[in-house]
């Protein structure tokens, strides 16, 4: 029975931890209370926040979160184990090397700044208070070993959990019943679906206006993705300057509408005219990297959606730095009497977001199964096969791109009515980062997989608002994770499922043989 | 049965290629494309007719292009050099130059402080130098052990998101690690000022600095890659890896070889981009990493000698273009686009043509 293993998953977890450390997180969880994340749910701001919780922190969630890491690394490395004593053998080097790693960190740390070397040069985070935190507030050596101490004893314990949940199942055996016929589970989906959309429909009447702003975002986000899954996800065309298109919806509606300019339109004529110029440009930026293949296109987008955005920012007509105000919002009137509606609050926004989320998932769904979204999917597989099936790659590939950046017109012209104004800024790379992050962590060509995405990509940031500077980051690790271990995303769409579980069973033929 | 089905698909595909759409040809944008650039060459004209710049500024102007391209140059080698083993953009490249940057700024503070630069300002800039290569190419190397040498075998969408999430990870770990504000690289005294070249053109020292470092940098890595045994099994990797194993070569460690390399580069350039324009932050990586790419794929992507020369046009354009075409030089990030849209309409390949085929490309 060797232990390499366990060595191994200590050091990893050494570093996670460490890394951990080094960006931060420890000290803004510390800097988190019970009450104040209450009131980030109740749609407190950040000033409101502050002023009604106190700030005198009791380290209680950073503790928790060492502990938590400490149980499950535990955990997992006892999963293999087949004795009792061999586990907590495991658990207790993983951790205490881990612990190990980060006690003698914290002690070099703490003579380096002892020493009136200011470690917080190099290491923003790492401030003298800082780092009496990380040690326990406990001087140097008793700190230090209070880490090893609990990594392996909360290490110990996950691994004895572990094996008392395992004793515990182990005579009944995990009896896999057969899920309910198809046509059943059909059903309740459906089910659930209309009680989900008339959640949707009524909810935001009660909720306030903060969590219709954010139930706003991740609809617009929704609409972004679903538009984006038409061209990564269908047609497998990596495009990173999804965002440019989106700003083009956006100025386009806020030339049209705002008072700066001559035109003055209403927003209803302007809308189809920001979506057709949005999916010109996606046609246009197409065309010189259609016979290219793959990895071109990934960074021409990319460049292209950084070009649009210098272009609106030193461009005196588009308002410069300073962006566009006074954005017209949609205004609802009924034709021959005085009844008009103008769209002020987050709420109708709301509304317009959700049918344009219904209406573009419908004509996705359609899409897929048509003929156009077959040879998508075979473009995807093998452009080569499927321009021998006589498939025109090109005009499948350009109509991707048109669609997709159609879509992205539509957000963009939703976004700047509801946000009134706009600004150069507000359309970085970031913004195609985010797109792209949720479609694939809820599961490329899905589009189920869009919303969760978005719900777990865009909402879920809002309540750990405290966190929010390590969105980007986390985006970008959860990114790379599902790409390492489960790149079909968190639904997968039912063509990939079924591709991947193909993909494994040849694997298994192949290794078996 | 077969024949008739054969022939009868031969037909088809005949008169497929036949009807296909008036589009697809594609020609006519090569035509647009011609036509475009005919503008920009008359504009160019008009511009230099009208507009007397004295010779010292085109002087000075040609040495910020060839600074510029000497650290273009630097990064689209490691580009050119990933891509020809391994036919994956590493989309993260300009972040690990960015880390380079990082540690040699956090070298060189320290140095001042202690008062060793003052004393030796000549060792101060070769252990910057050195620590800058050593971190990137730690960086690099664990870059591909974990991100994508698991992935060798996937699809080739897979590996790509991959890079895209390692670079916004790097850049969103270095800000949040290092701290949102600039860096200022102190320069020693002999890289500060300018220095007059022949017919009164005035260079910064850093520039020159630059220039020479990289162009030396250039030469010893032709030199690894023509004439080492390393250099000869990576040449083979490119070439074929399945006979390259055959042969006897480790893949794997070429590989890690190549990145290695392509780092090293990477974190010089970052030290060199840090003392010339003395500010650096998190996002320092960005745009030349993109226009880096664009170097490799203007020269001809996995074609050593055309990155160098594809980083030197590029440095070139960019600082002359806003002055020939008398445009704000807020633009100069368009022109290294407008180039790699160019260069992919008219010869994909890129100029040197690259070794790839088009299989690969």
């Amino acid at each position: 029975m060797s232990f390499s293993s366990s060595i191994r998953s200590g050091l990893i977890t050494g570093a996670v931890l460490l890394f951990l450390i080094l960006i931060g997180i420890y000290g803004v969880f510390e800097a988190l209370t019970l009450s104040g994340v209450l009131l980030t749910i109740q749609g407190a701001t950040a000033t409101e926040i502050s002023q009604q919780v106190p700030t005198s922190t009791n380290p209680q969630f950073s503790r928790i979160l060492t502990a938590l890491i400490a149980l499950i690394v535990g955990a997992v490395v006892a999963r293999n184990s087949k004795s009792v004593v061999n586990a907590v053998l495991n658990a207790a080097i993983a951790n205490g090397i881990a612990g190990a790693m980060m006690a003698i960190f914290l002690l070099v740390m703490n003579t380096l700044s002892a020493n009136k070397i200011d470690v917080s040069f190099v290491f923003e985070k790492l401030k003298p208070a800082a780092l009496q935190a990380l040690l326990f507030n406990q001087p140097a050596l008793a700190g230090a070993l209070l880490w090893v101490a609990v990594m392996v004893g909360f290490g110990i314990v996950g691994a004895l959990l572990l094996m008392l949940w395992r004793m515990l199942h182990l005579n009944q055996a995990i009896s896999r019943t057969a899920s309910a016929t198809r046509l059943e589970s059909d059903r309740v989906r459906l089910g659930a679906l209309a009680v989900a959309a008339a959640l949707l429909l009524i909810a935001p009447l009660f909720i306030g206006v903060y969590w219709n702003q954010v139930l706003g975002s991740i609809g617009l986000y929704v609409l972004l993705g679903l538009g984006l899954n038409i061209v990564v996800g269908f047609a497998g065309l990596l495009d990173l300057g999804y965002v440019g298109f989106y700003a083009i919806g956006a100025y386009m509606i806020a030339v049209l509408t705002a008072p700066a300019f001559p035109f003055q339109w209403g927003f209803w004529l302007a809308l189809p005219l920001a979506m057709i110029a949005a999916a010109i440009a996606g046609t246009l930026l197409g065309i010189p990297v259609l016979r290219l293949r793959g990895d071109y296109l990934a960074i021409v987008t990319l460049g292209f959606g950084e070009i649009i955005r210098i272009l609106f920012k030193f461009n005196p007509v588009t308002g410069g730095p300073q962006g566009i105000l006074n954005v017209a919002p949609p205004t609802i009137k009924i034709p021959f009497t005085d009844f008009a509606i103008t769209f002020g609050s987050s709420t109708p926004f709301w509304y317009l977001i959700f049918f344009a989320c219904l209406i573009v998932a419908f004509v996705a769904i359609r899409l897929n199964d048509s003929r156009l979204g077959r040879s998508w999917t075979a473009m995807r597989e093998d452009e080569d096969a499927t321009e021998a099936m006589g498939v025109d790659t090109t005009r499948a590939k350009l109509l991707a791109f048109g669609a997709g950046a159609f879509f992205a017109g539509l957000g963009g012209a939703i976004y700047a009515s509801r946000q009134q104004h706009i600004f150069p800024d507000d359309f970085t790379l970031l913004v195609s980062i985010n797109a792209l992050a949720l479609i694939i962590i809820g599961g490329l060509g899905s589009i189920p997989g869009v919303i969760v995405g978005s719900i777990v990509l865009i909402g879920l940031p809002e309540i750990l608002r405290p966190v929010a500077d390590y969105r980007l980051l986390a985006y970008a690790a959860l990114l790379v994770v599902m790409m390492l271990l489960r790149p079909a995303g968190i639904i997968p769409s039912a063509r990939r499922r079924r591709e991947f579980n193909e993909r494994d069973q040849e694997l298994e033929t192949v290794e078996s043989t | 049965m077969a024949t008739v089905t054969q022939t009868e698909r031969a037909a088809s595909l005949q008169s497929g290629i036949e009807q296909r759409p008036w589009y697809s040809r594609l020609n006519w944008i090569a035509v647009v494309a011609s036509f475009f650039v005919l503008l920009l060459v008359i504009r160019i004209i008009l511009v230099l007719t009208t507009k007397s710049y004295p010779l010292a500024y085109w002087g000075l102007q040609v040495g910020n292009g060839l600074t510029l391209g000497g650290v273009y140059s630097l990064i689209a080698l490691g580009y050119t050099l990933v891509y020809g083993i391994l036919f994956m953009i590493n989309f993260a490249h300009g972040d690990v130059m960015m880390v380079g940057a990082y540690a040699g700024f956090f070298v060189l503070a320290g140095l001042d402080t202690t008062g060793f630069t003052k004393a030796n300002p000549f060792v101060t800039v070769a252990i910057v130098f050195i620590v800058g290569m050593v971190v990137s190419m730690v960086t690099g190397v664990a870059l591909e052990r974990i991100a994508y040498r698991p992935l060798r075998a996937a699809p080739r969408l897979v590996p790509l998101i991959t890079a895209i999430g390692a670079s916004v990870f790097l850049e969103e770990a270095a800000r949040l690690i290092f701290g949102a504000p600039i860096r200022v690289y102190t320069k020693p005294e002999f890289l500060s000022g300018v220095i007059t070249l022949p017919g009164g053109i005035p260079m910064p020292r850093t520039g020159a600095f630059v220039v020479v470092t990289s162009i030396i940098l250039m030469i010893l890595l032709y030199w690894l890659v023509q004439r080492t045994k390393t250099g000869r099994a990576m040449r083979a990797v490119a070439t074929n890896k399945e006979a390259a194993a055959l042969m006897g070569i480790s893949v794997d460690r070429i590989i890690v070889a190549t990145f290695a390399i392509g780092s090293i580069l990477a974190g010089a350039a970052g030290v060199m981009l840090g003392f010339h324009n003395s500010q650096i932050n998190s996002t320092v990586g960005f745009f030349p990493g993109i226009k880096a790419f664009t170097a490799a794929v203007l020269g001809g992507i996995g074609n050593i000698p055309g990155a160098m020369l594809g980083g030197f046009i590029l440095g070139l354009a960019e600082a002359l273009g806003p002055s020939l075409l008398d445009i704000p030089s807020q633009y100069k990030d368009v022109i290294a686009f407008t180039i790699l849209v160019l260069v992919l309409i008219f010869r994909p390949q890129g100029i040197l043509g690259s070794q790839l085929g088009n299989e690969k490309a």
